[in-house]
């Protein structure tokens, strides 16, 4: 599924070549290559025109790499930042740390009344995996593929995607309490408004405050960042069986129908 | 009781007593008297003894005085020759010395000569004074008179001047011993001399008194100081004592003191003799009284701490006799009181031991063979038994089934016994009766046992011999009536509870056969169980079932342990055989023993079997016979009626139970055909399709319900796989099933690709034929076995599940559409999904995730749990385990109907594919 590859090029200066995705099934290698990278010389540039995104996991080795290539007095330098890089850099908020200027994009706002969607018809779709990348990342695909068949479209399915990562990355990490391997469910409901993703899993929930106050740059703060700003609703819930997030993208355009 | 007087009665002897006393104190008296007068006496006697001898004392010295003036007169006349004159002066001056001298006289003895002053008148004689003189010394003559006065003459014997012998006299006037003795005595005592011839000489003292001259002379004196008292005479006492120069005799006489000559004659020893013999007859008397008495203070104090034995023999006759007589009695009547009391209190304590006994135990012979040892020990009877009518028989015998060997129960107890029981007296009015035993002379009672107005039976003991008197005999046939009604009350218990025992056991052998027969409905099984459980409960050997065809020919339907032989020879036309003639008669048959009858094949047939007690009973149902049930036991058997009771009650039983699974398995075969027709058949495998299902109905339903489930292979190559749950059971919902299957199959069949069509044309049709409102669920997939491609359409049904990739992702396949007949115009959604290789597929109704336990329900959770743990499971199993863990989930309580279908994608036969290619 995933065919992302870091390639590190070493010499004057170091490169590191990202293609495909850059998520939690490669975030070890991606800190690696970093870490080699910033230890090797003193300029580093990591060149993202091959990577479709960029998730927590990433944002953060960046972040981790970004301080001690300061510390050591090198420099990390992104050259290639596609728009949905740029995008979700900005997302997380650390975009300046790496020199980013980017359009601020507008504010996405409900254009919907909460209250209408109780009344609507939805179609569900819905998996439970035990807790493997592997099948985390098909239960991501599905999640995108629900989002396309609810009518969302281009940036809105980037954005399912990448909240989808998150949430499920959450889970991934967080949801196997005892250390044995537990279930991770998907859920997407559709309706003609809205599109509702809940992702479960039998870890202890996620506690919202505490994610706000923790490090903003670790990891698990970057990720809820970009859930939040990716998603239009974002809901923690819990319950006997474990945690749930309830996120919710507003269908802005009937979708064309064939 | 009046008084008794005389020696022989209490008061006599009183009397006695005190007179006894009273001579006791009498002679006690006069042995101190006696004392005391002896010692006076002795006193008395001294004292006169003493004045006796002052008195003869002052005789002598009067007499001595005298003469030593004659003597002082003699020496002067010796010291001169005398002459008359001097002779005269010398005689005067005598005289003048001399008072109560009248005379004095010198007698010259050769010459006789006297010369004498004053001169002898003639008439006088003078006293023979010579011869005195001649005795040669002084002598005091006797008393004589001179003149008229009594004198006595004093004479001593003298020598004159010359030599020449003479004597010297003197007359002295009595007086002169008078006036002395008069001088010295004393009191009242009365001085008496008395001369040798024994004439008076003088008295002094009290005149008056006679003197006891005559005892007074017989008293002979010889020695000097010699006293002789005066005792035993009516005269007064006194003492004498002689005066030696005179030989005169000195009385005192003591008129004032009493004769002590009784005190002298042994009176001490009559007062002796009479205390003793008062002690004697006190102390006889004394023990006469007291011993009885002894005896009877005895014999009370014995009685007292409870020797009833004690008896008194008195016979003194008197009113301590009678008092013994009347303490015999009574220690008589308390014996045979204590005697009673203890017999009744052994009996008693007998009685309570005996009840402890029999109420300890409920077994009836066990209480009847107490009641009898009981009858035995507390009663004394040598033998007891018994006896009681047999209900059955109408024969009395003995309830002690088991007489112990050797002590059988003698002739005469049964025959009385028998004679009792057939009496309608011991029944009307039951009594005790006594009979004399022939035997040995004893008796025979008969003690009815009665309990609640009605005769048990009779309990007859024979008693050995009459024991005791009469009124023991008869208070213990009082206490052996008594304990006769405890022991028919215990037998009474006994027989309830061995009733009551045997008629839980036939109910639990019953309930046992009931619930055996009940378990299943199926003809053959219920058969089976009858005749096994029955020969079970029955302890028979053998048992069979014959029911009867349309002709009412019964053959075997059943058998238990029975040879083929015998078996064959057991079909029979009604009234043939026993069996037959239960049938037609329909009434239990009973027979002793099959070994034993008439009938030679049977006979031979049933010794081969080792068959013999045979019990028979028809199956009737609704009045009518519908077979029979046989039993067989492997020895001859006597059958109680309980038994045939019991038998005649499974035979009613099973007829139902027969009857019901008969009807039954017609039904049941109508309903699985339309069960197999309604729910649907689903083969094993299309193409590369494999197949698991099961249906398990709701158990409150007939076996149709409203579940189906259907496999179609369809015109295109492509499988369609629906569920539905039609909402309501039994019949009606049935009826819906079929129908909607039938046309899901004919919508599908237009349709092949689009389940959704399918469903949303169902809706239709059934919303415009169905006149009551039906509801139903549906998951309609349509797979290509070749490739795995599925697209599916829920209306409403619960989620379908997909197991891929290995069983590590389940996705669930939610509706897509509202259940149909819930709108008149839903459309239903149509969704794609690949399937995998070795992906499953589980449809299920929703039976399965709403069974509870209590409030809780099984969910869709725990069902996608369970498929989770078991994902390696084929489609067989995976069902298998899913119908059993939702069992076992609502603990084997299913509520609803349960229908599930599991299908899994083969990978390809890579043989195959070599070989295809």
């Amino acid at each position: 599924m995933n065919e992302a590859t870091i390639d590190l090029e070493l010499g004057r200066e170091q490169v590191i070549k990202v293609k495909g995705n850059l998520d939690f099934c490669n975030t070890g290698e991606f800190s690696e290559a970093l870490s080699r990278a910033v230890s090797g010389g003193r300029r580093t540039v990591i060149d993202l025109s091959g990577a479709d995104m960029l998730d927590s996991g990433a944002i953060a080795c960046l972040v981790a790499a970004h301080n001690k290539a300061d510390d050591a007095g090198a420099s990390i330098v992104l050259t290639g930042v596609s728009e949905s890089v740029r995008r979700v850099l900005h997302m997380s908020g650390l975009a300046s740390t790496f020199g980013l200027t980017l359009v601020e994009p507008e504010k996405k706002k409900s254009c919907y009344d909460r209250s209408e969607l109780r009344r609507q018809d939805w179609r569900i779709t819905e998996s439970v995996v035990l807790a493997e990348e592997e099948l985390v990342l098909a239960l991501r695909d599905m999640a995108v593929a629900a989002a396309r068949e609810a009518g969302l479209s281009g940036e809105s399915v980037v954005d399912v995607r990448l909240a989808a990562t998150e949430a499920l990355a959450n889970a991934l990490l967080h949801g196997s309490p005892n250390g044995q391997k537990s279930k991770i469910g998907l859920r997407c409901l559709a309706c003609p408004r809205a599109f509702v993703m809940e992702v479960s899993d039998e870890g202890a929930g996620l506690d919202e405050d505490a994610a706000a106050q923790g490090e903003p740059r670790a990891r698990e703060g970057i990720g809820l960042r970009l859930i939040r700003q990716s998603m239009d609703e974002v809901e923690f819930l819990k319950d006997e069986r474990g945690g749930r997030v309830r996120m919710l993208k507003w269908i802005r355009e009937m979708p064309a129908r064939e | 009781m009046g008084v008794r007087f005389g020696f022989r009665s209490i008061t006599g002897k009183l009397v006695a007593t005190f007179l006894a006393v009273f001579v006791l104190l009498t002679a006690y008296h006069q042995v101190v008297n006696y004392m005391h007068r002896a010692k006076w006496n002795k006193f008395t006697r001294e004292t006169h003894a003493d004045a006796a001898k002052a008195a003869s004392a002052m005789v002598e010295y009067v007499c001595q005085d005298i003469i030593s003036e004659l003597q002082m007169a003699g020496a002067l006349l010796s010291a001169r020759p005398a002459n008359r004159r001097y002779i005269n002066d010398v005689l005067e001056a005598f005289m003048s010395r001399r008072r109560n001298c009248l005379a004095a006289g010198l007698v010259e003895i050769e010459t006789g000569k006297l010369y004498r002053t004053p001169p002898l008148s003639p008439d006088e004689r003078e006293p023979d004074v010579t011869t005195t003189a001649l005795r040669g010394g002084p002598n005091v003559s006797d008393i004589g008179r001179v003149g008229n006065r009594d004198a006595f003459v004093v004479s001593i014997p003298t020598a004159m001047a010359d030599g020449k012998p003479a004597e010297l006299y003197a007359v002295m006037s009595a007086k002169a011993i008078a006036n002395a003795l008069a001088e010295t005595s004393s009191g009242s005592h009365s001085t008496v001399v008395i001369d040798r011839k024994g004439d008076c000489v003088c008295r002094v003292g009290r005149s008056g008194l006679e003197l006891p001259m005559s005892r007074l002379r017989s008293v002979r004196l010889s020695t000097p100081g010699e006293v002789a008292h005066l005792d035993g005479s009516r005269d007064a006492p006194g003492c004498v004592a002689i005066s030696p120069l005179a030989g005169w005799k000195v009385a005192v006489l003591d008129p004032e003191k009493t004769s002590y000559g009784m005190l002298a004659s042994g009176e001490p020893v009559w007062g002796i003799a009479m205390a003793a013999a008062a002690l004697v007859i006190s102390f006889s008397i004394g023990n006469r009284i007291a011993s009885p008495i002894r005896k009877l203070s005895r014999a009370a104090g014995a009685v007292a701490v409870g020797d009833f034995r004690r008896r008194v023999r008195i016979n003194s006759g008197d009113e301590l006799q009678w008092l013994a007589e009347s303490f015999n009695s009574m220690a008589e009547s308390l014996e045979a009181h204590e005697r009673e009391l203890r017999t009744k209190s052994q009996v008693q304590q007998g009685l309570l031991d005996v009840t402890r006994t029999v109420t300890a135990n409920l077994k009836l012979d066990r209480v009847a063979a107490s009641i009898i040892d009981a009858v035995k020990d507390l009663f004394g009877a040598s033998h007891a038994a018994i006896f009681r009518t047999n209900e059955i028989t109408g024969l009395v015998e003995p309830i002690q089934t088991e007489p112990e060997e050797g002590k059988s129960i003698p002739q005469p107890l049964i025959e009385l016994a028998e004679h009792a029981l057939d009496t309608p007296e011991m029944h009307s009015a039951p009594r005790i009766v006594t009979y004399p035993n022939s035997d040995d002379g004893g008796t025979i009672v008969i003690v009815p046992l009665v309990a609640g107005n009605k005769v048990l039976g009779v309990l007859t003991a024979a008693f050995p011999t009459e024991r005791g008197n009469h009124s023991e005999r008869v208070a213990s046939m009082d206490v052996l009536e008594t304990f006769a009604s405890c022991a028919a009350v215990a037998i009474q218990n006994a027989y309830i509870h061995g009733r009551t025992e045997e008629f839980g056991h036939m109910l639990a052998s019953l309930r046992q056969v009931v619930e055996a027969i009940t378990c299943s409905l199926d003809l053959k099984a219920v058969l089976f169980s009858l005749v096994k459980t029955t020969a079970e409960v029955m302890n028979a050997k053998a048992c069979a079932i014959l029911l009867a065809d349309k002709k009412g020919n019964l053959s075997v339907g059943e058998e238990f342990n029975l040879s083929k032989k015998f078996k064959e020879d057991l079909n029979v036309r009604p009234g043939e055989k026993w069996t037959g003639v239960a049938f037609a008669e329909r009434r239990p048959i009973v027979r002793t023993d099959v070994a034993a009858e008439s009938d030679l094949r049977l006979r031979k047939l049933a010794e081969a079997e080792g068959l013999h007690g045979f019990m028979c009973a028809p199956l009737v149902m609704g009045g009518e016979a519908i077979g029979t049930i046989n039993i067989w036991m492997p020895h001859p058997y006597r059958a109680k009626p309980l038994e045939i009771h019991l038998l005649t009650s499974i035979a009613s039983h099973a007829a139902v139970v027969i009857a019901n699974a008969k009807l039954f398995s017609k039904e049941y075969q109508i309903a699985e055909t339309l069960q197999s027709s309604l729910v649907g058949v689903v083969p094993e495998r299309l193409g590369r399709l494999v197949f698991g299902h099961k249906y398990i109905p709701a158990l409150d339903e007939a076996r149709v319900g409203g579940d189906l489930f259907d496999v179609v292979s369809l015109p295109n190559g492509r499988v369609a796989l629906i569920v539905a749950d039609v909402a309501g059971k039994g019949i009606e919902a049935a009826v819906h099933t079929g129908m909607i299957r039938y046309m899901m199959r004919a919508f599908l069949f237009q349709w092949p690709d689009s389940p959704g069509t399918a469903l949303g044309l169902l809706n239709r049709a059934l919303a415009s034929h169905m006149e009551t409102d039906v509801l139903v669920t549906v998951f309609c997939a349509i797979v290509d076995p070749q490739t795995g491609w599925m697209i599916f359409a829920n209306a409403g049904h619960p989620p379908a599940i997909v197991l891929a990739r290995g069983g590590k992702q389940q996705i669930l396949l939610h509706r897509t559409g509202m259940p149909i007949g819930y709108m008149d115009d839903s459309t239903y959604d149509e969704k794609a999904l690949m399937l995998a290789p070795r992906d499953k597929l589980l449809l299920y109704t929703d039976g399965i995730i709403e069974a509870r336990k209590d409030k809780q329900l099984l969910s869709l959770e725990r069902l996608q749990d369970l498929v989770f743990e078991h994902a390696h499971l084929d489609p067989r199993r995976m069902v298998e385990m899913v119908c059993d863990e939702t069992s076992r989930f609502s603990e084997y309580d299913i509520r609803d109907d349960i229908a599930v279908v599991a299908a899994a994608l083969e990978p390809y036969d890579e043989k195959r594919i070599v070989g295809a290619e």
